[in-house]
């Protein structure tokens, strides 16, 4: 064992750059995320989204031989399936920022961690930037880096009539993407810093996304329309993503209110986090 | 290899150059003053910050650690402004809160690490820093244990170590030795002052132990209801408040006493020990000359310090009657 003299001495060397704690604010958090077993499995289960849709990718392009030996029917990858296939890995993607997220900002609140973390040189948005980042980093791994690999994979085996006429479909995926991990990181961080137990904000957050799909399909079915949508959160994101993926509109004439939505959603979420997040807590 | 863009220099403030220095600082709360007008130059090694419960000590730490904004009023911090240099100020900065803040499934290394990287040092000095630190409080063996697993006064000592890990211009404890048993605060109280006679660390000791403050502290700031009741030096000469002074006599005192009396002492007189508050503008040569005047032995001269107990009692009076 390492043994220390017991005496203190000051310490006059150099120092490192404001952005370089919001870094330290990512790694402690990504660290203390991934200490967590259950988490990593998680994590690594949720690659194999995108494992199987590259397969799916691969054989669409070599379909010829094997539907001569098992009847299966071509696939058509276009717009429509890049726009499917985002939607599935976002709805992973949830799961596993539903049980990860609530281990972000909860621990640093519950026994006062933020009065010393704060009255460090690192402001309120530094700190909120380090933790944003671990959830836009890991769901950017989760979805549009993988996405953009499928779809690289794709435009390599395509035709060039394909290429020309789908080669848009990087950016959307992209922008898609960006809007989902905007919106379910700052919806996370927030439910993590106002909700102090764990399983009850990953129950919070998977209530959000499973009631207010259930919910939706009941407005739905009982008003015949699809005002319901509103709720869902997957339903106002798949509103959204027809605009970038040029599809036809889940429930037309709701897109702008989708977006709206949306914005309000990420605001409400971002004023929430910051209210919470205070070195000190001001008893009026 | 992180970005190095700041040096932590020496201690910037000199010794006698003002470590705080408060202007007409106002801080609400809603309708409410925390903070009234608050205006004075601390310049201690150790300044103690003292006041009944709700003066404003905690709001006034807040301030200054800009966790509050002042409604009114400026604050300079070892010669940088509040507001303008928070970053820069709370580099400065070691703080040790009053209540729990510790992050329960870390480690005390992890811990008092992370503190040092989030104050600006680089990881490799932080980590060993961080050992050194715990070493010195006294966690040396329990370091690697969850901090949720430690004792109130472990807390206490870890609270300290992260405080301290990056070499702090100032030092803010805020009750230190709360929930401490008396060997425990017997250490925090021989760790403080070893800090404080380095003398490249000034520190601002709020507690609400009396006699806390007059072992560490050489300057007071009393606060009540948002004001600042008493600000002064404490011990020696700079002692505030009347000079109140204790005299043994040798033989019979005639008319000593009227003769001290004539030039505006009171006196309260036993049988040959005699108490005498002194006028601002008698000097003690002035009491042998009446005494030897009067072939009068005096035995023992001996000013008494005022405690900070009195000063303390004394400034909470004042204010009523002002009131």
């Amino acid at each position: 064992m390492a043994v220390h003299p017991q005496i203190y001495r000051p310490y006059q060397g150099p120092l490192s750059g404001g952005w370089r704690r919001v870094a330290v604010v990512h790694h402690y958090a990504r660290r203390r995320m991934f200490d967590s077993r259950v988490l990593t499995a998680l994590f690594f289960i949720c690659l194999l989204v995108p494992f199987v849709q590259l397969v799916m990718v691969y054989l669409s392009h070599n379909l010829s031989f094997l539907s001569q030996a098992s009847g299966l029917k071509a696939l058509t990858v276009d717009n429509a399936f890049f726009q499917d296939y985002l939607h599935y890995s976002c709805v992973v993607a949830f799961i596993f920022v539903a049980f990860a997220a609530p281990g972000l900002v909860a621990p640093d609140l519950a026994h006062g961690g933020l009065s010393i973390i704060l009255a460090r040189p690192l402001t309120r948005w530094q700190y909120i930037a380090g933790k944003f980042s671990v959830l836009a980093i890991l769901l950017s791994l989760l979805t549009w880096v993988p996405a953009e690999i499928v779809f690289l994979v794709q435009y390599n085996l395509a035709t060039p009539d394909w290429r020309a006429h789908y080669y848009w479909i990087a950016g959307s995926l992209l922008l898609a993407s960006a809007l989902w991990i905007v919106v379910l990181s700052l919806l996370a961080l927030a439910v993590s810093a106002w909700v102090k137990w764990r399983i009850v904000a990953a129950g919070a957050l998977l209530g959000i996304y499973f009631l207010g799909s259930g919910f939706a399909a009941a407005a739905d079915a009982a008003l015949q329309n699809n005002v319901g949508d509103l709720f869902s959160l997957m339903q106002l994101h798949l509103m959204a993503w027809s605009g970038f993926f040029d599809t036809p509109p889940t429930a037309p004439g709701l897109t702008p209110v989708a977006w709206l939505i949306l914005l309000a959603l990420a605001g409400g979420s971002l004023a929430l986090l910051y209210r919470r997040i205070r070195g000190m807590q001001v008893v009026r | 290899m992180p970005s190095l863009a700041t040096h932590n220099a020496p201690a910037e403030a000199s010794a006698t150059s003002p470590v705080i220095s408060l202007t007409g600082l106002v801080v609400r709360y809603g309708h409410r003053t925390a903070l009234d007008q608050l205006t004075a130059n601390l310049s201690g090694r150790a300044i103690g910050l003292l006041g009944p419960n709700g003066a404003g000590k905690s709001t006034l730490i807040s301030a200054l650690l800009g966790f509050l904004r002042p409604t009114a009023g400026t604050a300079r911090l070892l010669d940088l402004d509040l507001g303008r240099d928070d970053q820069a100020i709370r580099s400065r900065i070691g703080y040790m809160p009053e209540n729990d803040a510790f992050v329960a499934k870390m480690n005390a290394v992890t811990l008092t690490r992370m503190m040092g990287e989030l104050s600006g040092l680089p990881p490799a000095v932080a980590l060993e820093r961080a050992h050194e630190c715990l070493f010195y409080v006294g966690l040396g063996e329990a370091r690697y244990r969850p901090l949720g697993t430690y004792s109130q006064g472990m807390r206490q000592m870890a609270k300290l170590a992260q405080a301290i890990v990056h070499g702090p211009q100032l030092l803010i404890l805020d009750e230190p030795t709360n929930s401490l048993d008396p060997p425990g605060r017997e250490r925090m109280l021989r760790l403080i002052r070893e800090i404080r006679d380095r003398g490249d660390i000034r520190i601002i000791l709020c507690s609400h132990l009396l006699r806390d403050v007059e072992e560490i502290c050489d300057e007071v700031l009393i606060l009540k209801q948002g004001r600042a009741v008493h600000h002064g030096k404490l011990g020696g000469e700079a002692a505030p408040g009347p000079r109140l002074l204790e005299l043994e006599l040798g033989g019979e005192p005639g008319d000593f006493a009227a003769a001290l009396q004539s030039r505006g002492c009171e006196l309260a007189c036993g049988a040959r020990r005699w108490k005498a508050i002194l006028p601002p503008e008698m000097e003690l040569r002035d009491v042998y000359q009446l005494a030897a005047d009067r072939s009068l032995e005096l035995r023992r001269v001996q000013f008494r310090r005022d405690t900070l107990e009195d000063i303390f009692l004394r400034a909470m009076e004042d204010e009523s009657a002002g009131a």
